[in-house]
């Protein structure tokens, strides 16, 4: 019955959530109008930047993201205090407030859900990995349409030498050559197979060789990224140790 | 921190986290408003 009824409220105020603020903070509505009729600028601008304030904490929370009812929180908090030193003119009481409004808007708003933003997408590959992709896939299809292992093997230790560098889109400029070289080779004895080509005795070498070549350049890419750990976390210890630590 | 890790939606204090959050927000709101309204009015009649 009672959670039954706690989760309804939850559901109930995370709907109208934040409404509470700029209703709250309502009195300085009037102050601000009764203080232009006075001619007070002082208390004008302070009531207004504090119902500014409310309102703006109200559209933070509405958001309902992680973090809003903080934030929210800090601009309840800024704007009670300018309210309160500029409007009301309350001096150092108006700190008091201002820490008040901080914590009351903290538990008011304290367990309603705040929904996590999704992750940003990541980069798609660039437009050279996806081709070679593409034609990787072409000549695999070819290699088991004619049940070629050694075909097979080559394009698959490309793809292999491909997917490492899907991830370091930086050194793609620097490899680009060796890939293009591999994937068109591939691709055009491929193609000539699948046109009925009676494959000569230097193709099985030939391929061997396409294997062995394309698994250098992925262990190259390898022991290049543990050098570069390795040169890093040298240069980490003696930063630590010439600091003393 | 400690207000997250105390209040959560099936905790049977929550009700109570809120209500004092209301009153803290409320006085302290309302005060200043009303205060802000008081030296208005006595600007306006001075």
């Amino acid at each position: 019955m009672w959670p039954d009824f706690l989760a309804g409220w939850i559901r109930l105020r995370t709907q109208w959530r934040g409404f509470e603020l700029p209703l709250l903070a309502s009195p300085l509505l009037p102050a601000a109008f009764i203080g232009t009729l006075a001619g007070e600028q002082r208390i004008v601008v302070g009531c207004l930047l504090g119902f500014g304030a409310s309102l703006l904490a109200a559209r933070r929370l509405r958001r309902g993201r992680l973090g809003d009812a903080r934030f929210a929180a800090w601009i309840m908090a800024v704007g009670t205090g300018l309210a309160g030193f500029m409007g009301a003119g309350l001096g150092f009481f108006a700190l008091v407030l201002a820490a008040g409004a901080f914590f009351g808007t903290r538990h008011l708003f304290a367990a309603l859900p705040e929904h996590v933003p999704p992750p940003a997408p990541p980069p798609p590959p660039p437009a050279a990995i996806v081709q070679a992709r593409a034609r990787l896939a072409r000549v695999m299809a070819v290699a088991d349409a004619r049940g070629d292992a050694r075909l097979r093997i080559a394009a698959s230790a490309v793809q292999d030498a491909v997917e490492e560098l899907a991830g370091r889109p930086d050194r793609l400029t620097a490899v680009q050559p060796f890939l293009s070289m591999q994937v068109d080779g591939l691709e055009r004895i491929a193609a000539r197979l699948a046109n009925g080509a009676t494959p000569p005795p230097e193709l099985t070498p030939l391929l061997d060789d396409f294997t062995t070549a394309a698994r250098d350049r992925h262990e190259r890419i390898r022991r290049d990224e543990s050098a570069a750990l390795a040169l890093h976390v040298q240069h980490l210890t003696e930063r630590l140790r010439a600091a003393g630590y | 921190m400690m207000i997250e890790r105390n209040a959560s939606p099936t905790a049977p204090h929550t009700p109570l986290v809120w209500g004092w959050g209301a009153l803290l927000l409320g006085v302290c709101l309302s005060l200043t408003g009303f205060v802000a309204l008081l030296r208005a009015f006595s600007a306006l009649f001075r």
